[in-house]
């Protein structure tokens, strides 16, 4: 199959006449199960082939996407033509940034792989985790989410570029939700992986804690409005990376817009000179991270911030060129309906020296931060919503508090990280990052414990 | 096909239901003030749902012609499958809504280009430094369904959608203002999103300083998004089902001020979710879901109306609950009304982050991504870098002062809503 996908891209291709011009062709096999309280809430089973062509004339770009793989000829002829007539109106040069063609096929390299697994045994074991959950003090309900993708991704373009990629995406989550009169709340144990199955087993812990979260929130009072210094777990350092910093990062925001490329100038100071950001698609087993990003080009680790200072962007081809910068391996596409855009991949504060101690102990009131519902950013601000904190108190932890969110402008709240610790680690959860139309796509996010000074976080009034 | 692939599965012993969904989508962005891209979207799907043993198996397809095998593994998940102790419906009357448009099905490519450039020209009259983007995009839809008692039905919609948004940044500054159409026929004013934004560019450069305290809230229909969704996420069958709806066993009860009125409308003339009937078969109707505050109706499937003793109210869906059309009706003031009588509060046009939560606890805390002050009923420029904080149970009932007679239909119908004793946190210094 895969070589006369080769040949049928290539031959397709021949009928291109434009400047560029790629094809993409995926089908993908998705298994997803759900429990809602006792009972098992669906099993369902999905195919999902289709493909695309883009094509890009005198600055114009045509797009055509498709479910018929039958005359792909057709298609990037249709896609040519529309680039051609915004080409006519744009007549404007834009070029793509110079990458060596690539033959390469590459087949997945799995742990265990989950299509392998079968259904039986995958519903047994989120049976016995929603089980698990369900017989944890108050708990009332439960809401168990499961699912595991197996893609096969064909790609080429008129530059001689083909490449084949075997793909796995799984992800999960067991929510413990604990009721009490009219009140409900609920804490997670999540799980994702690009290789392996095996991230689904052993949970059990991870489940215990959860439910013991979701039963602390019953008994605490909502976070009083104000702005403290804030203690982020890796997991909710990671989220505000991701936000904060992670999108501003994206250079098709920044490549036309001066005003933008002046705030995010290399050599620009925004954060202590510990402070050291980067985005990775090799850091191994994440959801996202790939051998070839979605344009055909090798993913890297890209610093964005090193010793608090901007270094870099992340970048496509187009955007490459545009500020002349080498891509990154950052051009992503949720799938063959989409065209790639700039994305994150698995993106992270490096480790620190501090220890969680060091960071509490000077603390007279604070608000000690973790487990995360989402975030969002629009550039200048980021906010993001957490389900599980407790206040800090004379450089302890102390009583929970629930329904925190924080909120701060992203430059002087990345000034504000006054303390990095060393405990890192990478989160992978069922969820993923929205740009565009374009969500979930999958990502990940690494970070020790930070410290930030002044934070506003929302919540009631006294 | 799809009736022999039907007949195979009623004679394997499965109650089985076909969807199919096909689209084709034209779509033009404009970004940082110039034409971009084309995109033409072609998309197919097909859904089995097949109820074997009393046990619900599903199974979703891209490919055409795939009907034989979507029944087929469908009915072989449903040994693994959700205990199904209902049935789909035999056929029950209905009739064809009002949202298909021959005029948006038939516009040309450029005529969208003259939309876009013209959206796009108004942009850059903002401010020389301004980045605009404009979307235009037209989508012609087919749906349909089929079971094995029966039923076969299908239906067109069309949607034009158009969005503007101006983007200046000013030293850390960014102001972020946008305006969007969007609607099943052509009755597009493209002037009301000029006027939108005009009326908004000036002000929203202009930051001023408020204090952490409560404020009354006039929130936009887009706002006003964030503090109806808990209230929906609560009225779902599934989460009143399984007893983490704080609404759950609360049907005739006041709930909520009298001034609140929601209903699902799933033959809604214009609705973009507007069918004929919902994804399990069941014919769409008008329901009242919340009637000036009591609460009179859940968002029911078929599993949850078994399980609540309740009629299904034709928003069943394949994976959950899928509403047609939402409506929150309005009041008998204008916005404009509504703005003059506010002495000192904040107008909330966008938000950040309100979305994320446990929808439960009726707790909405976001980022004010786009707020005025309002000072004697005047909107005096913008604030930025604080959190408002509702909680739904609460502000809905006590604190709901007036809802707009005006509405924007983006999927689901909303007002502006005057809310007072919002908590909202500021910076300090």
């Amino acid at each position: 199959m895969t070589k006369s996908m080769k040949d049928l891209l290539r031959s397709a291709l021949e009928r291109s006449n434009a400047e560029y011009c790629e094809i993409r062709v995926e089908e993908t096999e998705q298994v997803s199960i759900g429990f809602r309280g006792k009972d098992i809430d669906q099993v369902s089973e999905s195919i999902s082939a289709g493909g695309n062509v883009r094509a890009l004339v005198n600055g114009g770009w045509g797009f055509v996407s498709f479910n018929r793989l039958d005359d792909l000829e057709r298609k990037v002829e249709e896609a040519c033509a529309q680039a051609r007539v915004l080409g006519d109106i744009l007549r404007k040069e834009i070029r793509l940034y110079p990458v060596e063609p690539v033959e390469d096929e590459v087949p997945g390299v799995f742990g265990t792989p989950a299509f392998s697994v079968p259904l039986s045994e995958k519903v047994n074991l989120l049976g016995k985790y929603n089980e698990l959950a369900l017989s944890q003090p108050e708990i009332t309900s439960t809401s168990v989410r499961y699912f595991d993708r197996h893609t096969h991704l064909h790609f080429a373009n008129s530059e001689g570029t083909y490449i084949y990629q075997e793909k796995m995406d799984l992800g999960g989550s067991v929510a413990a939700v604990a009721t009490r009169g009219s009140l409900t709340t609920q804490e997670f144990a999540k799980f994702g992986s690009n290789s392996d199955y095996k991230v689904a087993l052993g949970l059990e812990e991870k489940i215990v804690r959860a439910a013991a979260a979701a039963r602390d929130m019953l008994y605490a009072p909502v976070v009083k409005a104000d702005e403290y210094t804030v203690v982020l777990s890796p997991e909710m350092a990671g989220l505000f990376v991701h936000e904060a910093f992670g999108h501003l990062s994206e250079a098709d925001s920044l490549d036309e817009n001066e005003r933008m490329k002046e705030l995010l100038k290399v050599g620009t100071r925004y954060g202590p000179e510990d402070l050291d950001i980067f985005d990775s698609g090799i850091e191994g087993g994440n959801r996202g991270e790939a051998k070839y990003d979605d344009e055909g080009v090798p993913m890297q680790k890209t610093y964005l911030i090193k010793g608090g200072v901007v270094v870099g962007h992340l970048h496509c081809r187009e955007s490459a060129m545009k500020m002349g910068e080498e891509p990154t391996g950052n051009a992503r596409a949720l799938n063959y309906r989409f065209p790639p855009i700039v994305r994150m991949r698995t993106t992270c504060i490096a480790p620190g020296k501090h220890s969680l101690e060091d960071m509490l102990k000077d603390i007279s009131l604070g608000v000690y931060v973790d487990g995360g519902y989402g975030g969002e950013t629009n550039g200048e601000m980021f906010t993001f919503t957490a389900s599980r904190c407790n206040m800090i108190r004379g450089g302890a932890i102390a009583e929970p508090v629930r329904d925190v969110s924080l909120t701060g402008n992203v430059f002087t709240t990345l000034r504000n990280i006054d303390m990095i610790g060393s405990d890192f680690g990478i989160h992978n959860s069922s969820g993923g990052c929205g740009k565009g139309s374009q969500s979930p796509l999958p990502t990940a996010d690494g970070s020790p414990h930070i410290r930030i000074q002044r934070v506003v976080v929302g919540g009631e009034r006294k | 096909m799809m009736h022999k692939a039907l007949k195979q599965a009623a004679s394997a012993g499965a109650d089985a239901t076909v969807t199919f969904h096909e689209s084709r989508k034209v779509e033009l962005s404009f970004e940082f003030n110039r034409l971009k891209g084309i995109q033409n979207t072609e998309s197919l799907s097909l859904t089995a749902q097949a109820i074997k043993d009393g046990r619900l198996g599903v199974a979703f397809s891209t490919k055409a012609g795939a009907e034989a095998d979507v029944l087929e593994r469908a009915m072989r998940l449903a040994e693994y499958g959700a205990p199904a102790p209902y049935s789909f419906p035999a056929p029950a009357p209905s009739t064809k809504p009002a949202v298909y448009s021959e005029e948006i099905a038939s516009l040309r490519l450029e005529k969208m280009l003259e939309v876009g450039e013209d959206l796009s020209g108004f942009l850059k009259t903002l401010h020389p430094e301004v980045n605009g983007s404009v979307g235009v995009s037209k989508t012609t839809f087919r749906e349909g369904i089929a079971n094995t008692k029966g039923l076969e039905a299908s239906w067109d919609r069309t949607v034009l959608s158009i969005l503007a948004a101006a983007e200046l940044v000013e030293g850390q500054n960014m102001v972020q203002l946008w305006d969007f159409h969007v609607s099943t026929g052509l009755d597009v004013d493209v002037e009301r999103m000029k006027r939108e934004i005009q009326a908004r560019f000036e002000l929203a450069r202009k930051n001023v300083r408020i204090e952490t305290g409560t404020y009354p809230v006039l929130f936009t229909p887009m706002a006003f998004r964030d503090l109806v969704s808990p209230v929906l996420a609560c009225l779902n069958g599934k989460a009143v089902t399984r007893g983490i709806s704080p609404l759950a066993g609360r049907l005739g009860e006041q709930v909520f001020s009298p001034r609140l009125t929601v209903l699902e409308d799933g033959l809604m003339p214009g609705g973009l979710g507007s069918r004929m009937y919902d994804a399990q078969g069941v014919a769409c109707r008008r329901t009242s879901l919340i009637e000036k505050g009591v609460l009179s109706e859940y968002l029911l499937d078929l599993e949850t109306a078994h399980k609540l003793g309740r009629d299904p109210i034709g928003t069943g869906g394949v994976s959950g609950i899928e509403p047609g059309n939402l409506v929150v009706e309005g009041g008998s003031q204008s916005k404009d009304d509504l703005l003059s009588g506010v002495k000192r509060g904040i107008m909330i046009e966008s938000t950040m982050g309100a979305w994320a939560g446990n929808p439960y606890s009726g707790q909405v805390s976001g980022n004010i991504a786009m707020g005025f002050l309002i000072e004697d009923g005047k909107l005096v420029g913008r604030v930025k870098d604080c959190m408002f904080s509702v909680n739904v149970f609460k502000h809905l009932k006590d604190h709901l002062v007036a809802l707009s007679r005006e509405a924007r239909n983006f999927g689901i119908t909303l007002p502006y809503a005057l809310v007072e004793n919002v908590s909202v946190t500021a910076k300090s210094g």
